[in-house]
C-alpha cells in the first residue's frame, strides 16, 4: 500500500503543475478572441487603428503562447511515472480526447499562429484574418478536448471494466465526446478565458489611459474588452448554472459540500451565501441563507431535495458493502479467470467495484473490512468542507464582481466617458489579477471536490499513485517549481516590457487589392 | 522573426519579441528536457501491466494464466 506521504506528494505535484499551467491558458483563450474580433473590425473598417490594436494584442497572446505551450505536457510526464495505475487502469479512454487534443488543435493553433505572426507580409487582410480566427478556434479545440477528458474523470461514462486487462474499455466514443459534464464544463472554462483576456486588455488599456499614453487606442481597445468580457462574464455565471445542474445528476457530494448541507433539508434547498463549517462537528455556524435558491438552481425545480453529505455518506456505505463481492470475485478471477460464478458476481455488482476499494486503505481483502473500516471508508468519500465552500463563494463573489466591473464599464464607454473616470480605470487596473484568482479557485473546486476519486466512482486516488520513492516525487515538485517560476517569472517580465512600449501607432493601410502589403512593423510610420 | 514594437524612448529596432521569445523557448526547452531525463524517462516508471495494476488495486494473488 502507498504511504499517505507519497501520494500527497504525487497529489501536490499534479495539482502544482495544472494550476502553474492553467496561469497561461486563459489568457490563450481569451487573447485568441479578442484578437480576431479587433481584426474582423479591421477588415471590415480598414482603419488602421484597429490593425495597430490587432498586432498588439497578437504580441502579448504570442508572448502568453510562447511561454504557455508545453507547459501542459509535464502533467503527461507525470501520469506514466507518478500515476502508472491510473494510466494502465484508464488510459484507453483518458489518452483518446488527449491524443485527439495533440493531433488536431494543438497542431491546428501551432501550424496558424506561425502564420499569423509571419503572414501579415503574405498573405492578404482576408486570409490573415481567417488565420487569426483559426488561431482561436484552434486554441478552443484544445480547451474541448481536454475538458472532455476531465470530464470523464468527474463522469466516467461509455465504458466498461476488463477484469482480464484490468482496463476501463471504450464502449461509446460518442458518449465519452457528448458526456454532459465535458459540455457544460467547456462552456463554462472558455467564457471564463474570455473574461480574463477582457480583464487584461481593460485593467492594460486602464494603465494607458491613467498614463495619458496611447488614448485612441486604449479608448477602443477597452471598449471592446468591456463589451466582450460583459458577455463573457454573464455567460459564465449562466454556464455556471449548468455546471451545478450537472453536479447534482453526477457528483451530488461534491454539490453537498460546496453547500456545507451536512443534512437533507425539504426542498426546495436554502443557498448558503456565508458560513463556517465545522467538520468535527459536522455542521455549519453562523449561516446565512437565501430560502429555496440552491433547490431551484441544483434540481430546477420546487419539489425536490438535494441530499446532504449524511445521507450521502449512508449512501456510499451501501455500495461499499454492494461492492465488496465485485472485489471478492474480481480476486477469484485473477486466479481462474474461467470460473463462472465469480464472472456473474463481477458483473452484477461492477458498479460499485470502486466503492469496495476504498476499503483498501485499511484492509489488504475488503471482505475481511469490519463494520468499523466500512464506516471510516464511507465518510472518506467526503472531501475537505471547509476549503471548498469557500473556495466556491469566493469564485461565484469574483464572477459577480466581473459582472459589475463590465457593466459599470460599459456605461462610461458608451457615454464616451472611458478615459475620464479615473476611479473606474483604477479600479479596472487592479483587477488584473482577479480572473486567474477565480479560474484557479473553480479548478480547486472541481478537483479537490472529486476527491477521494481519481476517477469518480471507479478508481480511488490512493490507488491510482505508483511505487516509487516519495524522495523522487518530491525532488521533481522541486524541479517543476523551478521550471514554473522561471517560465512565470519571464512571461511576466515580457509582458511587462511590451507593454510598457506600448502599440505601433499610424501604420499605413493595407490595399487588399494589390495583395500583401507593409511588413508587421518594419516600414511601419509611428504617429 | 520581424513583428516590432515602438516606445516613446527606444527605438524600434530595441524592441525584438522574436528574439525574446526565442530565448525563452530555449529556456524552456533546456529545464522540460532536464526535468525528463532526470525525473520521467521511462526508466523511471513503474511497471503497470496487468498483473501490477491487479496487485495494487485488489491485492490479488498470481495466476499462470493471466497477463
Amino acid at each position: 500500500m502507498n504511504s499517505l506521504n507519497l501520494i500527497d506528494l504525487s497529489r501536490l505535484q499534479f495539482a502544482a503543475t495544472a494550476m502553474y499551467h492553467f496561469l497561461f491558458v486563459p489568457l490563450t483563450l481569451g487573447l485568441s478572441l479578442l484578437v480576431a474580433i479587433m481584426e474582423s473590425v479591421y477588415v471590415m473598417t480598414g482603419r488602421p487603428i484597429w490593425r495597430d490594436m490587432t498586432r498588439f494584442w497578437g504580441i502579448l497572446f504570442g508572448i502568453n503562447f510562447a511561454m504557455g505551450v508545453a507547459t501542459g505536457i509535464t502533467m503527461e510526464f507525470q501520469f506514466g511515472t507518478n500515476w502508472a495505475y491510473y494510466s494502465h487502469y484508464v488510459g484507453d479512454i483518458f489518452g483518446v480526447p488527449l491524443a485527439i487534443e495533440g493531433l488536431m488543435a494543438f497542431f491546428l493553433e501551432g501550424t496558424f499562429i506561425g502564420l499569423f505572426f509571419f503572414g501579415w507580409d503574405r498573405l492578404s487582410r482576408r486570409q490573415h484574418l481567417v488565420v487569426t480566427w483559426l488561431v482561436a478556434i484552434g486554441s478552443n479545440l484544445s480547451a474541448l478536448w481536454i475538458l472532455i477528458a476531465n470530464a470523464w474523470m468527474q463522469n466516467p461514462t461509455g465504458a466498461h471494466f476488463n477484469s482480464t486487462t484490468m482496463r476501463m474499455e471504450l464502449d461509446s466514443i460518442r458518449d465519452v465526446i457528448f458526456n454532459p459534464v465535458a459540455q457544460a464544463k467547456f462552456v463554462h472554462t472558455v467564457s471564463a478565458g474570455y473574461v480574463t483576456g477582457a480583464i487584461f486588455v481593460l485593467a492594460i488599456s486602464a494603465w494607458y489611459l491613467l498614463n495619458r499614453r496611447h488614448v485612441e487606442f486604449a479608448k477602443r481597445s477597452a471598449t471592446v474588452a468591456i463589451s466582450f468580457g460583459l458577455a463573457s462574464a454573464l455567460s459564465v455565471v449562466v454556464l455556471g448554472d449548468e455546471s451545478g445542474y450537472n453536479l447534482t445528476e453526477h457528483q451530488k457530494m461534491k454539490l453537498a459540500v460546496i453547500e456545507s448541507e451536512w443534512h437533507t433539508e425539504p426542498a426546495p434547498a436554502a443557498f448558503e451565501i456565508f458560513g463556517i463549517p465545522d467538520t468535527k462537528a459536522h455542521e455549519t455556524h453562523a449561516q446565512i441563507k437565501i430560502p429555496w435558491m440552491l433547490g431551484l438552481i441544483a434540481t430546477r425545480s420546487s419539489d425536490t431535495e438535494v441530499p446532504g453529505i449524511f445521507e450521502l455518506v449512508q449512501h456510499a456505505r451501501q455500495r461499499i458493502v454492494n461492492g465488496i463481492p465485485a472485489s471478492s470475485a474480481l480476486r477469484t478471477l485473477r486466479k481462474d479467470p474461467g470460473d463462472p460464478v465469480a464472472r456473474e458476481t463481477l458483473k452484477t455488482h461492477a458498479e460499485d467495484l470502486g466503492y469496495a476499494l476504498l476499503l483498501r486503505k485499511y484492509v489488504d481483502d475488503p471482505a475481511q473490512a469490519s463494520e468499523e473500516q466500512i464506516d471510516r471508508a464511507a465518510w472518506d468519500t467526503v472531501p475537505s468542507v471547509a476549503p471548498i465552500f469557500w473556495s466556491f463563494r469566493v469564485m461565484v463573489g469574483l464572477g459577480f464582481f466581473f459582472i459589475g466591473l463590465f457593466a459599470v464599464g460599459f456605461y462610461f464607454a458608451t457615454r464616451r466617458r472611458i478615459a475620464e473616470s479615473r476611479v473606474f480605470l483604477k479600479i479596472a487596473l487592479w483587477a488584473l489579477p482577479l480572473p486567474w484568482i477565480a479560474a484557479e479557485l473553480g479548478w480547486f473546486v472541481a478537483e479537490h471536490g472529486r476527491q477521494p476519486w481519481a476517477i469518480e466512482g471507479v478508481l480511488p486516488t490512493f490507488l491510482a499513485v505508483s511505487p516509487i520513492p516519495a524522495s523522487s516525487v518530491a525532488l521533481s515538485l522541486a524541479g517543476f517549481v523551478v521550471f514554473y517560476s522561471t517560465l512565470a517569472v519571464i512571461d511576466v517580465f515580457l509582458l511587462k516590457k511590451y507593454v510598457k512600449l506600448g502599440p505601433e501607432t499610424g501604420s499605413p493601410p493595407r490595399d487588399v487589392a494589390a495583395g500583401p502589403a507593409s511588413g508587421l512593423i518594419p516600414g511601419t510610420v509611428r504617429r | 522573426m520581424n513583428f516590432r514594437v515602438s516606445h516613446p524612448c527606444k527605438p524600434v529596432e530595441a524592441a525584438r519579441p522574436g528574439r525574446d521569445v526565442l530565448v525563452a523557448l530555449a529556456i524552456k526547452a533546456v529545464l522540460l528536457s532536464g526535468i525528463y531525463l532526470l525525473f520521467f524517462a521511462p526508466a523511471h516508471r513503474p511497471p503497470s501491466d496487468a498483473g501490477a495494476t491487479a496487485e495494487a488495486l485488489i491485492g490479488s494473488t498470481h495466476s499462470k494464466d493471466m497477463p
